[in-house]
């Protein structure tokens, strides 16, 4: 990189070193996607990294992360279908469909914190965009929830639930899924910079939530004055969006994608914008 | 000055104008969420605000070596932070140009379980760098680090000096336009050391603008250009080095008349008037009594209860946690020691060079400082004993004495040059492996090793190995010693289990390790009592 080259009065430089000025005026929230953008190879090193450890510490490898969802919904299907006695025709599907979507929100939302805290000490010291580590948490748990699409594929062949042309459409859901994980996961990071009791307290609200959801039992058991309950619930809606094709063969009405895309879109910008106005205040206080 | 610098002057590098940070802190600290809820139910969080940095402005050139010196907490890592871009300004104006590269933690993000390589190509991403660029820079990075064997395998495998090997060679992979150093070259070892300061010398002379933080003058005055004086957040001076340096001495000593009471007049204070005179630097007003590095130090020094009475430049003795009886042991370890140092090279230690093995605080690491060894280095498994012997070589500012935060047994041959003389006091009988350590010992050390510890009985004679009547000499004996109640502590042993070694069975041990001779060392008249009643010993070993 040549030195000598001349610079313009306004401070910006004809050449490509790069020039940090914090009396820059910019608005947060686009300056953060663009640093995401730029720390990119950080955001893809770092999911890498996650990935791997999870690998290398366990035996069982990879395997595992197919082996979880699947014991879970033998666990639930024997619980529902023989103890209970639900006669929701391919329990195992519906519920495994669910399992999977839900881990991939919670595995986001719990991750995007705990990337943070763990951040904290190389926050302190040089600059890294704020969000990557929401992104991280982003990115590693979709790339668990792609693996975990294997297992389900496999139980709906062997339980003979009819794989339709109507799964093409699962990137939509799985999209508007983490971009509302993405808007919580943001809305949590920072108020878990401030409050060390976040993490803790948000598992117990993790927990009621996926109670309150039609993850393990069929929505139809809902009724009456509860069913508004449903409706308030924005993960119904993603549910239901990505469990049509899989367990019904066919898309979500309309109103259902509508109210996913809506509620996506929504908590997206709103986290977004909750968290890149004070990106510059995190390193104060972690 | 409201032109940025930086547009006007294309050598100028890092350009402050007028820069405050403000941190906002609650009066008292809120941790949790619900300590926020009760809080805030009870009537309001009041907060405090509180200046880390007031209307600091400078400038650094293209090239240049720039030091920061204050003491603790003026603001110079908020300084450094600023300029990172780590944190924002809350008023004035920071321009830096060019790549910034901080040293500020060797290491920091990397990851135990990944690989040498994986780690590399991690901490480059964090450092801003393509996956192109690092794997342009890759091959650099392992031959500087020196680890081209283990580089397939996981960092926690690594020894310490390893970790600081790599983690140096990737934030100095490619030259940065901007080096920030915050007191980072006195980790890692010694010939380490001497390679990273050469990559910086390498550095400067392509142009490289280096900002160098840190409490060691010495160093500013060998190393820098220019420097910069922060005091209590302030600008204190800025310019030619020894004027800087000098105004921050003065500081110090007129705080520490300050503090020591009634200075005999005989001893005029000095005014720091002549400062300013040298150069365009500006001089604070002397209202706002600026506190003394070493004076502040030692004010830490005094407040802590220590295992040693330590002295201190003022005369003053730190407050010992033992009783006076039982504080004379170190009396007595340090006679047998000098006794036997001065056997083997006279009165004059100048040209000695020495390691404490398990210093704890350090004390004999600087009493051999104090009495002018050429080069002591004492190294700690607790981090809290080397932060606190650090404390005290800072005190003595002593520049031949350097303590590092490692495990023993994890310290290779490669990591130091070998020394004269390696100590280790009141180690033997903490470890599990003391026949290790003491191989480590052996393989650092030219001329002696110096072992002083506990003994436990020893077994010797003839052990019936049965059957066929056949005797197998026993040598002597290490006793097991339950150490489970001392894991937590400093003074205690890192392991649950420990092995203390009987009289015979080591000085069988010591010489089976190859030593040329072994002795045990006379006692003194006075001897503490644990030596006289032979349940401690002092043993050299000569190569």
């Amino acid at each position: 990189m040549s030195a000598n080259l001349p610079v313009t009065r306004s401070g910006e430089a004809d050449y490509d070193i790069p020039i940090y000025d914090s009396a820059q005026r910019r608005i947060p929230v686009i300056a953060e996607v663009q640093e995401l953008y730029r720390y990119r190879n950080l955001l893809f090193q770092m999911i890498a990294r996650n990935i791997k450890t999870r690998y290398k510490r366990s035996v069982l490898g990879i395997l595992w992360t197919l082996l979880n969802p699947l014991l879970m919904m033998m666990v639930l299907t024997f619980a529902f279908s023989e103890l209970l006695r639900f006669s929701t025709r391919n329990y195992a599907t519906y519920v495994l469909a669910g399992l999977v979507l839900w881990n991939f929100f919670s595995q986001t939302t719990s991750g995007a914190m705990s990337e943070l805290i763990w951040g904290g000490s190389l926050m302190n010291r040089i600059y890294l965009p704020r969000a990557v580590f929401a992104a991280t948490a982003l990115g590693t748990s979709l790339v668990n929830l792609l693996l975990s699409l294997i297992p389900l594929f496999i139980i709906m062949l062997v339980t003979g639930v009819p794989i339709r042309p109507a799964i093409l459409f699962l990137p939509v859901p799985i999209l508007l899924t983490a971009m509302f994980a993405m808007g919580v996961a943001l809305f949590l990071s920072r108020l878990a910079v401030y409050f060390a009791d976040v993490l803790e307290m948000y598992q117990i609200v993790l927990m009621a939530w996926m109670y309150l959801t039609p993850i393990i039992y069929p929505k139809e058991v809902v009724t009456g004055r509860f069913k508004v309950l449903l409706t308030l619930n924005p993960m119904y809606h993603l549910l239901e969006t990505f469990r049509a094709p899989l367990y019904e063969g066919w898309f979500a009405g309309p109103k259902t994608l509508a109210a996913a895309a809506t509620v996506a879109i929504l908590t997206l910008a709103a986290g977004w914008w909750f968290f890149a106005r004070k990106a510059d205040e995190l390193a104060y206080r972690i | 000055m409201s032109d940025p610098g930086l547009a006007n002057d294309r050598d100028a590098m890092i350009w402050l104008e007028n820069v405050t940070v403000e941190y906002r802190v609650p009066r008292e600290p809120i941790r949790t969420f619900k300590e926020y809820a009760i809080r805030l139910l009870k009537g309001g969080i009041k907060h405090e605000e509180f200046s880390a940095l007031r209307g600091v402005s400078f400038n650094v050139r293209r090239g240049e070596v720039f030091g920061i010196v204050g003491h603790n907490g003026a603001g110079k890592s908020t300084l450094l932070k600023v300029i990172s871009r780590v944190l924002k300004p809350t008023h004035g104006r920071v321009v830096v140009r060019g790549r910034v590269a901080p040293l500020l933690e060797l290491g920091a993000g990397f990851h135990p379980e990944l690989s040498g390589r994986e780690n590399i190509f991690l901490n480059g991403a964090l450092l801003g760098y393509t996956r192109a660029e690092m794997a342009a820079l890759f091959d650099d990075i392992v031959d500087f680090a020196e680890l081209e064997d283990f580089i397939d395998a996981p960092l926690r495998t690594y020894s310490t000096g390893m970790g600081a090997r790599l983690g140096f060679a990737v934030a100095t992979a490619a030259r940065p336009d901007v080096l920030l150093v915050d007191e980072v070259l006195s980790v890692g070892d010694e010939r380490f050391q001497e390679k990273c300061a050469a990559r910086m010398t390498e550095f400067r002379q392509s142009g490289t603008t280096v900002l160098l933080v840190t409490h060691d003058t010495r160093l500013v005055l060998g190393m820098c250009d220019r420097a910069l004086w922060l005091d209590h957040g302030a600008l204190g001076l800025v310019g030619a080095v020894d004027d800087v340096v000098e105004a921050y001495h003065e500081a110090g000593h007129r705080e520490h008349r300050h503090t020591s009471r009634r200075v005999p007049a005989s001893t005029p204070p000095k005014t720091s008037a002549k400062a300013p005179a040298k150069s365009s630097a500006k001089v604070q007003t002397p209202d706002s009594t600026p506190m003394a590095e070493f004076s502040h130090l030692e004010a830490l020094a005094l407040e802590t209860t220590w295992f040693y009475p330590f002295d201190l430049p003022s005369g003053r003795q730190t407050l010992c946690q033992l009783p006076p009886a039982v504080a004379r042991i170190h009396d007595t370890r340090w006679q047998m020691l000098a006794a036997t140092l001065e056997e083997l090279y006279g009165s004059d230690w100048t040209k000695l060079s020495c390691l404490d093995l398990g210093c704890n605080q350090g004390y004999f690491a600087l009493q051999l400082a104090r009495r002018g060894c050429q080069r002591v280095v004492g190294v700690d498994a607790y981090a809290a004993h080397v932060r606190d012997a650090d404390l005290l070589r800072r005190t003595w500012e002593l520049a031949n004495l350097r303590f590092h935060h490692l495990d023993l047994l994890k310290i290779s041959a490669k990591d130091f040059e070998q020394f004269d003389v390696v100590l280790m006091f009141g180690l033997m009988y903490q470890l599990e492996n003391p026949i290790g350590a003491l191989r480590i010992a052996k393989s650092l050390a030219k001329r002696a090793v110096i072992v002083e510890t506990q003994l436990a009985p020893d077994l010797t004679g003839k052990i019936n190995w049965g059957a066929h009547n056949t005797f197998k000499p026993l040598e002597g004996s290490f006793a097991i010693l339950d150490r489970s109640d001392e894991v937590d502590s400093p003074f205690g042993s890192l392991t649950p289990i420990s092995l203390c070694p009987g009289r015979e069975g080591l000085i069988w041990t010591m010489r089976k390790l190859g030593f040329a001779r072994v002795e045990e060392r006379p006692l003194p008249t006075d001897a503490y009592e644990q030596f006289i009643s032979g349940k401690r010993i002092m043993l050299a070993a000569y190569l």
